[in-house]
């Protein structure tokens, strides 16, 4: 007699009773000849039986060892399995027949697809799709830049589908809400027509709790659409709204409101300063193509007066028609002239400016500054790729931190104008380097 | 201990496994006949699919239906975006010039890149070597 009053003995018998129960069923279904099992899905009915056979075996084993809980986990199990295998072998084929949206409403009340956390996967997913599909349609050119953050909007929808099981519904929404945000930043800068910008990104919404999303989403169209144009001008490597879109997303992703405030205004203002740097570009350009015109008019002109001159003098005499050409050569000769000193002013000022650089006080050091600034940029896209793909991620972590303090140390040393110390710390580097290709090379990278 | 077989819930969620199942033999036959374009992310969503309901189905018989619900839900959201890039890229065989967007960075496109990356890392380094020269030592 146990503490509740039940008896032991009856609970051993039950179980007994419904395992034997259990096995008997298996084991008749799974000797029965499957009839239908010809069908489009019969692959799957064999490999659920012999799923079924396994459970079973497995019971059977339990049982014979008196672990009968075992014995009825295993039963029950094989029993999924047949019905399972049943259910396959009266199935029709699915994607030829019929469609995606039909499916879903035949599982949205069973999946719950409706819960406004799984909807809006559903959207991220959907967003995706549509930039997928216009992109393709247009023939658009996404560059590698913008195919990275495609990528993190990607990772953000299999991370919220990863916290279906175990997130809160707080924390999916983060997910989805940032992969939105990425999206819309790289949608609104690869297309061209504004009006073609997936449904899914324009979000107009009274929800308190979206109201942040939809702030930023708005903020990330317009950086967007300004970044192509600044891009387009030249003029997109002045903007660091990009860095402060990855901060207000990650504040977006920790709830800190405060963060987020600071980092949507700053959003704001870069992407203020951008826009006035693309107006004024656009005054400049303006008032170039003014002057250039109207200095091509003022030439063209004084040309057309002294060729009509001359065609005047042509008319005297015969000979007069050597000195209109002569005019003409002088008059191309001197356009010429003037475009050459113009060109070489222009040069000279140019190497002016390199002189200037190469006499500032950088000169003596041992490594030219540009370099370091250079290498420290690749090996910082190098850590990004690297790490998200290597086999060995606290390895490769380990000698890229290396490679960052080395390149610390030599910029020091370049400070400090000491040759000896900076041939000493490029040696380090080499060896770094060697350990790194071999690391890439274990993870199949290179 | 016997099966809640009578449950509506618990015989929908059967049903929604199998077919979430079957839709996934459907993709991956999909997926082996589009022999235009090979999608990673395909094959990695079909994987996806496959482990959650695995999951699903191991819930379900360990009476958790909820918790199965929740893996089954996984495996058809994996579904669902296989199937539409699966169709994207068909339509672009169809109608398009084969110009496929990868909504990641395809492992090819990655070896591209880091092996770019190298090259200019080791340039780079060569020309922080040379500039180490003993001969443009400046003299103390």
């Amino acid at each position: 007699m146990n503490f509740l009053g039940g008896d032991s003995n009856q609970d051993d018998r039950r179980l007994r009773k419904d395992l034997s129960k259990f096995l008997k069923e298996i084991s008749v279904r799974l000797s029965e000849r499957d009839e239908k099992n010809e069908g489009v899905y019969s692959p799957l009915c064999s490999m659920r039986r012999g799923k079924a056979q396994r459970a079973y075996e497995k019971a059977l084993k339990a049982l014979e060892q008196e672990d009968l809980e075992e014995a009825i986990v295993f039963a029950k199990r094989a029993l999924l399995h047949l019905d399972m295998a049943a259910l396959h072998a009266t199935a029709c084929p699915n994607l030829a027949s019929t469609d995606a949206d039909k499916e879903d409403s035949r599982l949205s009340e069973t999946l719950d697809l409706k819960n406004p956390v799984r909807a809006e996967i559903r959207r991220l997913l959907q967003a995706l799709i549509e930039f997928k599909l216009l992109v393709e349609y247009k023939n658009l050119i996404v560059s590698e830049e913008l195919k990275d953050k495609l990528g993190l909007a990607t990772q953000y929808l299999q991370d919220a589908i990863e916290l279906i099981d175990t997130g809160s519904d707080g924390e999916i929404a983060a997910k989805t809400d940032a992969g939105l945000v990425w999206l819309s930043f790289v949608a609104a800068q690869v297309l061209e027509d504004q009006s073609h910008f997936p449904s899914s990104l324009i979000f107009q919404t009274d929800k308190k709790d979206k109201r942040n999303l939809g702030r930023l989403l708005e903020a990330t169209r317009r950086a967007g659409t300004l970044i192509n144009q600044a891009t387009k001008a030249r003029l997109a490597q002045y903007s660091t709204t990009g860095k402060y879109l990855d901060q207000a997303i990650n504040a977006l992703i920790d709830n800190d409101s405060i963060d987020f405030s600071k980092y949507i205004d700053m959003l704001g203002i870069e992407t203020n300063m951008l826009q006035k740097m693309l107006e004024k570009h656009a005054l400049e350009k303006h008032a170039l193509e003014k002057h250039a015109k109207e200095k091509q008019e003022k030439l063209g002109k004084q040309t057309k007066q002294e060729q009509e001159d001359a065609q005047e003098e042509t008319t005297k005499g015969e000979a007069s028609n050597d000195a209109i050409t002569e005019i003409v050569m002088k008059q191309t000769a001197a356009i010429e002239a003037d475009q050459k000193k113009r060109r070489k002013r222009k040069t000279e000022n140019s190497e002016n400016t390199e002189d200037l650089e190469i006499d500032s006080p950088h000169r003596n050091r041992p490594v030219n500054d540009a370099s370091l600034e250079k290498t420290s940029k690749v090996l910082r896209r190098l850590r990004r790729l690297a790490l998200s793909h290597s086999h060995d991620q606290i390895s490769t972590e380990n000698v890229l931190n290396r490679f960052e303090e080395e390149l610390a140390a030599l910029e020091q040393a370049n400070r400090n104008n000491d040759w000896h110390q900076a041939a000493a710390i490029t040696d380090s580097i080499k060896d770094i380097r060697r350990e790194m290709k071999a690391l890439l090379r274990d993870s199949e990278l290179i | 201990m016997p099966i809640d077989r009578s449950s509506k819930f618990k015989d929908k969620l059967l049903r929604a496994m199998v077919l979430a199942e079957e839709t996934l033999f459907d993709v991956e036959q999909e997926h082996a006949r589009a022999d235009y374009h090979q999608s990673e992310l395909v094959s990695t969503s079909c994987e996806n699919a496959r482990t959650a309901l695995t999951q699903a189905v191991r819930f379900y018989a360990l009476d958790k239906p909820q918790r199965a619900e929740k893996h089954c839900c996984k495996a058809w959201f994996y579904l669902i975006f296989a199937r539409k890039i699966l169709e994207a890229e068909f339509t672009e065989h169809q109608l398009g010039e084969n110009a496929f967007l990868d909504l990641i960075p395809t492992k090819q496109s990655i070896k591209r890149e880091i092996k770019a990356l190298m090259n200019e890392l080791k340039q780079e380094l060569n020309c922080i070597y040379d500039s180490l020269d003993p001969l443009q030592e400046p003299r103390q």
